[in-house]
């Protein structure tokens, strides 16, 4: 086999990185905020993470395994188990960990074909269905600034996050800096604002992610929060309590920009950024949960091929002219070849045909004939009445045909008489 | 006896249960499942409508179906379904007093679903009684065997427990979400999927033994 032609499934890297390389640069970005983790929570942080990682790989394998496939040692399943912890707070069960694992791996990552071949984003529907089954434990934030118990029963002291005063329509009793340095209670990954946007601007610099998607994002998002305050405060102070409180900043640079469902033209990635801030946007606004962020993902997940097509059939006009039909409008219904529009023709003459057989013969094809004048009653293009001349004339046909192709008794006579 | 199992229908029936299932395999009526078969009680509930609103729509299509007029019939096997909602109601009663209530629509969705309606229509017109009676059984039984798995899984994992009996906490409390319920039926799909190209795989090389022996 030619080594250049190869078949691979996304993300396509056409430099000397390779997507192993990309998935490193993606665990080096999360370091820091595992990092800031530790610094806020304690050695819980770190073995929250460190358990996401173990669940996924474990998870992925046993699913290899199943599936009768080898198993790949690629980094895809550690970004899983190490962003899905990072949405959620510290004090979370290892449980509630362990099942959102298993949720992206075997339901998202698995059955659509691995790596690559996933619809939507593993880590945002483990998180997503995590928050439906056990929504208590998953919006209840321990305070900052506390060492968490390792394992056992959680005895930190709780407080209200951001966002969660956000939707209940009150102003936070947190300072902006605060908020942007991290320590307010909420999602132990998405909280530290700096560290979190140093490291997007780490994999932007690194072109592991394309500026164009969380640019996309962020800016129509901070407009619409801009335009659309939930509190009583300035434009500027409510866009700084909205933007800096939830998971949209980690969620533009970790989860938008995944690779893989994402789309794949600069232009298609141009307009998911968009639609998912208005999508998020929505959610945050008019839903109940806090991290609506995940949701807007999931929904928009699902139109990222819509967004490649759509970009491909624009790109197409723009350089070789021609309509938009293919995406914006319906396909013309294909025309009737000949041999469609000869068929009833042909059916009326195959019943001709058994009516003038004989009754025996009428007899054993009782059945067949049912059905033949059932379709012929039925369908709609059959009852157009034929001339009498039109069928005798294709009989006609028919016979001269025939008579071309056979030779007749007294040719063959000639024939016979002159060999 | 082969040759009496082709002529009832009987072996056809028989492959609805699971080669042929209809919610698996022929993907019908999967939406009301999904959404309201969330306990074994419901499961249960669902199956029993199905059967009564099923069976007797197929008959009455084999026996009366072409001598009505072709814009009656549709409205004539709907009228049947529905009305066989009634003794649905009272033997799902029996067990539960609450389930017919607390499924909503989804009954009334099963009476005008694909079988009673087009299926009717389509193919058990033109088949005998007998046979439109075995067909019935067999979709109906494909249809309680799903339902009754599904809905057993989904209280189990959902609310630890069965047939209403709590005996542990709920693993898993999302399960009972429609959208876990279309999760549930792909897996099952596929499983069924997997089972029947073992089968077809087997009955192959079965095949190509005897006509090499």
């Amino acid at each position: 086999m030619n080594e250049s032609l190869m078949f691979q499934n996304a993300p396509h890297v056409r430099q000397s990185e390779s997507v192993r390389t990309m998935m490193t640069d993606v665990i080096i970005a999360l370091v820091p905020i595992y990092v800031m983790a530790f610094f806020y929570y304690g050695p819980r942080a770190l073995l929250l993470g460190l358990s996401g990682i173990l669940f996924c790989v474990v998870f992925s394998a046993i699913g290899a395994l199943v599936l009768h496939e080898k198993i790949s040692f690629d980094l895809t399943p550690a970004i899983t188990g190490l962003v899905i912890p990072l949405l959620m707070p510290a004090t979370v069960d290892y449980f509630v960990i362990a099942a959102a694992c298993a949720v992206a791996i075997f339901v998202v990552k698995l059955p659509f074909g691995g790596t690559g071949n996933n619809l939507f984003n593993p880590a945002a529907v483990g998180f997503a269905s995590a928050a439906i089954c056990w929504p208590a434990k998953v919006f209840s934030y321990p305070a900052p600034l506390q060492t968490l118990e390792i394992f056992g029963e959680n005895t930190a002291a709780m407080a209200q996050s951001p966002a969660y005063s956000l939707a209940l329509g009150a102003v936070p009793e947190y300072e902006v800096l605060d908020m942007l340095l991290g320590s307010v209670p909420g999602p132990m990954g998405a909280t530290n604002i700096f560290v979190v946007a140093t490291c997007g601007i780490f994999l932007m610099v690194r072109k592991t992610v394309n500026w164009i998607t969380p640019v996309s994002f962020l800016l129509p998002y901070s407009l619409l929060l801009a335009l659309f305050p939930r509190i009583e405060a300035s434009s500027f102070d409510s866009l700084c309590y909205e933007l800096f409180s939830g998971i949209a900043i980690f969620g533009a640079f970790f989860m938008l920009s995944e690779p893989v469902t994402s789309p794949k033209r600069d232009f298609g990635k141009f307009m998911a950024g968009i639609t998912s801030a208005v999508a998020a946007f929505l959610f945050r606004y008019f839903g109940e949960l806090e991290m609506g962020f995940a949701y807007a993902l999931i929904i928009m997940n699902v139109f990222s091929p819509l967004f490649d097509e759509i970009c491909e059939e624009i790109l197409h006009v723009l350089r070789r002219g021609g309509k938009l039909k293919k995406v914006f409008f319906e396909k013309k219904p294909k025309e009737k070849t000949e041999k469609e529009e000869k068929l009833p023709f042909v059916r009326v003459l195959k019943k001709k045909k058994a009516e003038e057989a004989p009754a025996e013969a009428v007899e054993e094809n009782t059945e067949a004939e049912e059905l033949s004048e059932e379709e012929i009653t039925e369908e709609p293009v059959i009852e157009v009445s034929f001339d009498e001349t039109s069928e005798e004339e294709i009989s006609e046909e028919e016979n001269e045909e025939q008579e071309e192709k056979e030779p007749s008794e007294d040719e063959k006579t000639e024939e016979e008489a002159a060999v | 006896m082969n040759q009496l199992k082709e002529k009832f229908g009987i072996k056809d029936s028989l492959a609805y249960i699971f080669f042929k299932n209809p919610v698996l395999v022929l993907g019908l009526v999967i939406g009301q499942l999904a959404a309201g078969d969330t306990t074994l009680q419901n499961g249960a509930a669902l199956s029993v409508t199905y059967f009564l609103v099923t069976v007797p729509v197929l008959v009455f299509a084999s026996v009366f179906g072409k001598k009505l007029p072709q814009w009656l019939r549709v409205v004539c096997y709907a009228l049947v379904s529905t009305v066989m909602l009634v003794p649905a109601y009272f033997i799902c009663g029996s067990f539960s007093a609450t389930i017919f209530d607390s499924l909503g629509i989804y009954p009334v969705l099963l009476a005008v679903s694909t079988v009673p309606i087009v299926y009717s229509s389509k193919i058990a017109e033109n088949s005998e009684p007998l046979s439109a009676l075995m067909n019935g059984i067999g979709i109906s039984l494909g249809f309680a065997l799903t339902a009754i798995i599904l809905g057993a899984a989904r209280e189990f994992f959902g609310s630890g427990g069965l047939w209403g009996f709590k005996f542990a906490d709920a693993v898993y409390p999302a399960v009972r979400l429609p959208f876990w319920g279309f999760i549930l039926l792909g897996f099952m799909a596929a499983i069924v999927n997997l089972i029947s190209e073992a089968v077809k795989k087997s009955e192959e090389t079965k095949n190509s033994e005897e006509g090499n022996a």
